[in-house]
């Protein structure tokens, strides 16, 4: 039996796909410059990019390959933020990597392959894809994370990652299984069908808790947070901005697609579990952070607070909700990946800053640098005109309007808790005098490429949300 | 009795002196070899419940590529006849001999609950067993986007297998 395929349909897998087997093809010869695959790299997501910000805009919609890819809205978007994110990381990789042709080639075809494996994520209308989107994704992101494996602490992350890693997907496939077994099927609507039809039982229940601990795992939510720190600092810096940013907007899509697409039924037990955990993440997130004297260890820590706050929309649980997450998400991957594109930018002749004293007197010395990070830093606590203040506000906005008025109280402590740790960089950047002199390399054309575009980005949605915002609402599940 | 009942307690009985036979002896290389003959045995067993795919996965999956992984790690550790005093194994026979009654016990409870009528009816198999060609339609089929992504798993481990081992030195090619 032959099955009809609609191409149109995958075009931004597809423009993934072949640019990965054109970077595979290039990196085996020798007599090619393989600066070139980074810049392949980017090209190829750029157009995928293009490609899904026209079929989001046209509203386009179907399903393929028996109802497992559902291209709609919501798939889109989330491809968009997965590009933007992709593009941003190759960009700011470009120097970081150096000249040493061996390191290029895997490097590009793993944050390939983990892109698509996003998209799978965020496209998947059955568990089984869902599963082998987290995998694909997740092989690529334990490989990068020990990338540079003739330094001992990126060989660390890269093997904590990969147990705690191979763990959490243990408990992710037992809970399909359980899923399956209460409800038959793996497929994320006939879940939704034949849940309402028969009685819940506790198959079904332990199915959904297993799902949540493995989703907690991959997205860093707090009792299964402790990967986090250790993988961003050892993991190279930009492969620490690639983790922080892509993968965690994937799990959460890949969340918010089967939580409220397959078991909103199940709403009354899951959504306080959710109200517990966001309010524990954010907390347990930001008050670590302010003990960090490691800048990528205090980014990881704002990172898992910052999951935090994406679970206060996924609390709501209503279409406002889930519009916040989207714009949220897309404002944390370029933000995100705009600090640690400022740390990299940092770099003495000895290597990178990374203690937060390091940074003392910095902003006048070193404008430019002082600038990018103290906005990006801004915009992570929130403040407006940033994009970080937008997509908080709407976030907050949303669980008050599904009633959880505590849960923003405790969200808007925690942002000021946030402020101080986040400020504290900027002060000691702009108001303490260098307690030594360091030599600074100086700045990489396409690292710097790469910040202004994360600059103009945090700046666009903070000072204009509402060009963003319409196409958000339009795309919810 | 007919030829399959007899069949049926070949395998059956050569899995179980296999499956004893891998906890008995001291020798680890001796417990990974008796480990083999019972893969092999249960291979037999599924075939015998029309499960030929699963048999083929059995023997290539389990007998072949798992139990080389186990005999490359018995080896690489050189791991000697292990005493039953001094190792964790003698220390933690509490701990299996109530783990192991608990699975007797398991089974036990199903297997009697599989000798009921109603039981018996919903486990007999309804359809035709199901064969390769057909499990061979369905992944070209109905499963085409999850085989195909597999492939690009496979990818990926490759790569990272490659990234992670390969030497760099700069004149080793």
């Amino acid at each position: 039996m032959p099955i009809e395929i609609n191409w149109q349909l995958l075009m931004p897998e597809l423009v993934i796909a072949l640019t990965l087997i054109i970077v595979l093809i290039f990196d085996m010869f020798d007599s090619i410059s393989k600066t070139i695959l980074g810049w392949l790299t980017i090209v190829g997501a750029g157009i995928a990019l293009w490609v899904s910000i026209q079929m989001q805009q046209a509203g386009t919609v179907g399903t393929q390959f028996n109802d497992m890819f559902k291209v709609d809205s919501f798939s889109l978007f989330f491809n968009i933020i997965f590009l933007i994110s992709t593009i941003l990381v190759a960009l700011i990789s470009l120097s970081y990597l150096g000249k040493d042709d061996r390191k290029q080639g895997p490097y590009y075809l793993l944050i390939l392959l983990a892109t698509l494996g996003m998209m799978l994520m965020a496209a998947g209308n059955e568990l089984i894809v869902v599963f082998l989107g987290l995998e694909l994704m997740s092989l690529s992101l334990y490989v990068l994370a020990g990338y540079f494996r003739d330094n001992p602490v990126s060989s660390e992350a890269g093997m904590k990652y990969l147990l705690l890693g191979a763990f959490a997907s243990a408990f992710f496939l037992y809970g399909i299984a359980l899923i399956y077994g209460g409800a038959g099927t793996t497929s994320i609507p006939g879940i939704a069908s034949n849940l309402t039809a028969e009685s819940q039982s506790p198959l079904l229940l332990g199915g959904m808790f297993l799902l949540i601990v493995g989703f907690g795992f991959k997205v860093a939510i707090v009792p299964f947070h402790q990967w986090a720190p250790d993988v961003y600092e050892g993991a190279p810096t930009t492969i620490a901005a690639f983790i922080s940013a892509g993968p965690k907007a994937a799990g959460f899509a890949a969340f918010l697609r089967i939580f409220m697409e397959a078991l909103p039924a199940m709403q009354s037990q899951w959504g306080d579990v959710i109200i517990l955990l966001a309010m524990l993440t954010m907390t347990v997130g930001n008050v670590i952070a302010i003990a960090q004297t490691n800048i990528k260890r205090m980014l990881a820590y704002s990172s898992i607070a910052h999951a935090g706050y994406v679970l206060i929309g996924l609390a709501a649980a209503n279409n406002e909700g889930i519009s916040s997450v989207m714009l949220y998400l897309l404002v944390y991957c370029v933000m995100n990946i705009g600090a640690f594109g400022a740390v990299i930018l940092a770099k003495t002749t000895d290597g990178e800053c990374l203690t937060i004293s390091d940074y003392a007197g910095l902003g006048f010395r070193k404008p430019l640098l002082g600038l990018f990070m103290t906005l990006m830093l801004l915009s992570l606590a929130g403040f407006p005109p940033t994009a970080g203040f937008v997509g908080k506000f709407y976030i907050f906005k949303s669980a008050v309007q599904a009633g959880h008025t505590w849960l923003v109280i405790i969200g808007a402590i925690n942002t000021a808790i946030s402020a101080f740790y986040y400020l504290r960089v900027v002060v000691t950047m702009y108001m303490r005098e260098p307690e030594e002199e360091l030599e600074f390399s100086p700045y990489p054309s396409t690292l710097v490429v790469g910040l202004i575009l994360a600059v103009i980005g945090v700046l666009f949605i903070g000072i204009l949300p509402s060009l963003l915002l319409n196409s958000v609402q339009n795309s919810v599940l | 009795m007919n030829a399959e009942q007899i069949l049926f307690i070949v395998f059956g009985g050569i899995s179980l002196v296999g499956a004893v036979s891998v906890i008995s002896f001291r020798h680890p290389i001796y417990s990974a070899l008796a480990l083999i003959v019972t893969f092999f045995a249960q291979a037999g067993l599924f075939v015998l419940l029309g499960a030929h795919f699963v048999a083929a996965a059995q023997v290539i999956v389990y007998a072949g590529a798992i139990m080389v992984l186990f005999l490359f790690v018995i080896m690489l550790l050189n791991l000697g006849t292990l005493s039953a005093s001094g190792s964790i194994v003698g220390k933690l026979k509490g701990v299996a001999i109530v783990l192991g009654l608990l699975l007797a016990a398991e089974g036990i409870y199903i297997a009697v609950n599989a000798l009921n009528e109603t039981a018996v009816a919903s486990a007999q198999p309804t359809a035709a067993p199901v064969t390769t060609y057909q499990i061979g339609e369905l992944l070209f089929s109905k499963y085409l986007l999850p085989f195909e992504v597999t492939s690009l798993i496979l990818l990926a481990a490759l790569i990272g297998v490659i990234v992670l081992v390969k030497r760099d030195g700069p004149d080793t090619d």
